[in-house]
């Protein structure tokens, strides 16, 4: 129930804070969201089939956001910024959905 | 899996299959493999609360940001306002270089041809020819005509405002101006030469491809009786009619002592052989 108090105060804290992201961070952010989004629903998957670990979750976790910024800052640099953005949201997004089914099939067993 | 076989037809599909397959990280798996069961009471990892209010502020920062997107636009505008002020400025200053240098040019024809009587003559000439031409500055006895838009007069909801001056009307005044006799004619400052065109692009009045702020000022040297011949000439009438129509203000003050500025970007462009002497 931790993690979901981790939500909570997640959210609270974005409205409250409101927190400005400087400039030359802002391409990545959304990013880093999906990024960070793709590890948090993989790890809620392998919490449900019981193989959960945190250890394993926050590597992936950090490593996927900081893969995903910085692909998309070397792509900026080549000027390819936009397309690669379009690919890492893609393969994202694949991924999410693909651990959302399978979330699905746990809970609802459909 | 899908092999690798280049048979296998399916092999463009492997990549999106392993996606699909793989969308969990396989870490997982591997760490229960290994028998790893350190931290797997998800209830109690603080690291995945964290993880997730992390996520969650990032997410809510992003989507207020996105919303709103207008100060980025603003800052766009702003960005390019000051780089058109820059390069405005580099113009000036460039203009100011053409400046110094024209009167450099001339100092130094002036000291080529002291010699001689007829050199002196040719000298005079080219005086008298680059007043004429636009290239020096003219000073005297002139007049100015002052331009304002009137009160918004729009047709409808999004027509035209008639009661704005157009470069049709700054036409107007600068051929009264020389049809009354005048020498030079300069429009807020810019010398208007038989090169010069004053038309409009979209709202903006340009003359000679530089657009023009109101209020618009005609400033023209010319003869003493330059005031009296263009305020009995045609174009006054149709100065009056714009006023008692649109409510453009014009207004028409004789000065003694008036300056219009040369223009020096004026290229070179035929030359024909003298005699030689």
């Amino acid at each position: 129930m931790i993690a979901v108090l981790g939500l909570v105060v997640g959210i609270v804290l974005g409205l409250v804070l409101q927190p400005t992201i400087p400039a030359a961070l802002q391409p990545y952010l959304p990013i880093a969201v999906v990024a960070a989004l793709d590890a948090v629903f993989g790890a809620s998957r392998a919490l449900l089939d019981g193989i959960f670990n945190d250890r394993v979750f926050v590597i992936s976790f950090i490593g996927n956001v900081l893969v995903a910024a910085l692909v998309v800052f070397l792509g900026d640099q080549l000027g390819v910024g936009a397309q690669l953005s379009t690919g890492v949201v893609v393969v994202f997004s694949i991924r999410i959905f693909a651990n959302a089914a399978a979330i699905r099939r746990h809970l609802f067993h459909a | 899996m899908t092999g690798r076989a280049p048979t296998d037809p399916d092999a463009s599909l492997s990549l999106l299959r392993r996606l699909v397959d793989d969308a969990m990280d396989p870490g997982y798996q591997e760490a229960t493999d290994r028998g790893d069961r350190r931290g797997a009471d998800w209830r109690h990892s603080t690291a995945f609360a964290v993880a997730i209010a992390v996520t969650a502020t990032l997410f809510v920062a992003t989507v207020l940001q996105v919303r709103d997107g207008a100060p980025d636009a603003s800052q766009t505008r702003a960005d390019l306002t000051d780089q058109v002020m820059a390069t405005t400025a580099t113009v000036e200053q460039i203009d100011a270089r053409l400046g110094t240098l024209n009167r450099e040019v001339a100092q130094l024809r002036q000291t080529a041809l002291a010699g001689s009587g007829s050199d002196r003559a040719l000298a005079d000439e080219v005086a008298a020819l680059e007043g004429e031409v636009g290239v020096a500055a003219v000073e005297g006895t002139g007049v100015e005509v002052v331009m304002e838009d009137g009160p918004p007069a729009t047709v409808g909801e999004s027509g035209p405002d008639l009661a704005r001056v157009l470069d049709t009307d700054i036409q107007l005044v600068v051929n009264g101006l020389f049809a009354a006799g005048a020498e030079a004619v300069a429009v807020n400052g810019q010398r208007i030469t038989v090169l010069s065109p004053i038309r409009s692009a979209g709202e903006a009045i340009l003359v000679g491809f530089r657009p023009l702020t109101p209020p618009y000022a005609i400033t023209a040297v010319g003869p003493d009786e330059l005031s009296e011949a263009f305020e009995s000439g045609s174009a006054k009438a149709a100065l009056d009619e714009l006023e008692s129509a649109y409510g453009i203000r014009v207004d028409i003050v004789p000065e003694d002592n008036l300056s219009v500025p040369g223009r020096g970007d004026l290229a070179l462009r035929y030359v024909t052989k003298g005699e030689s002497p």
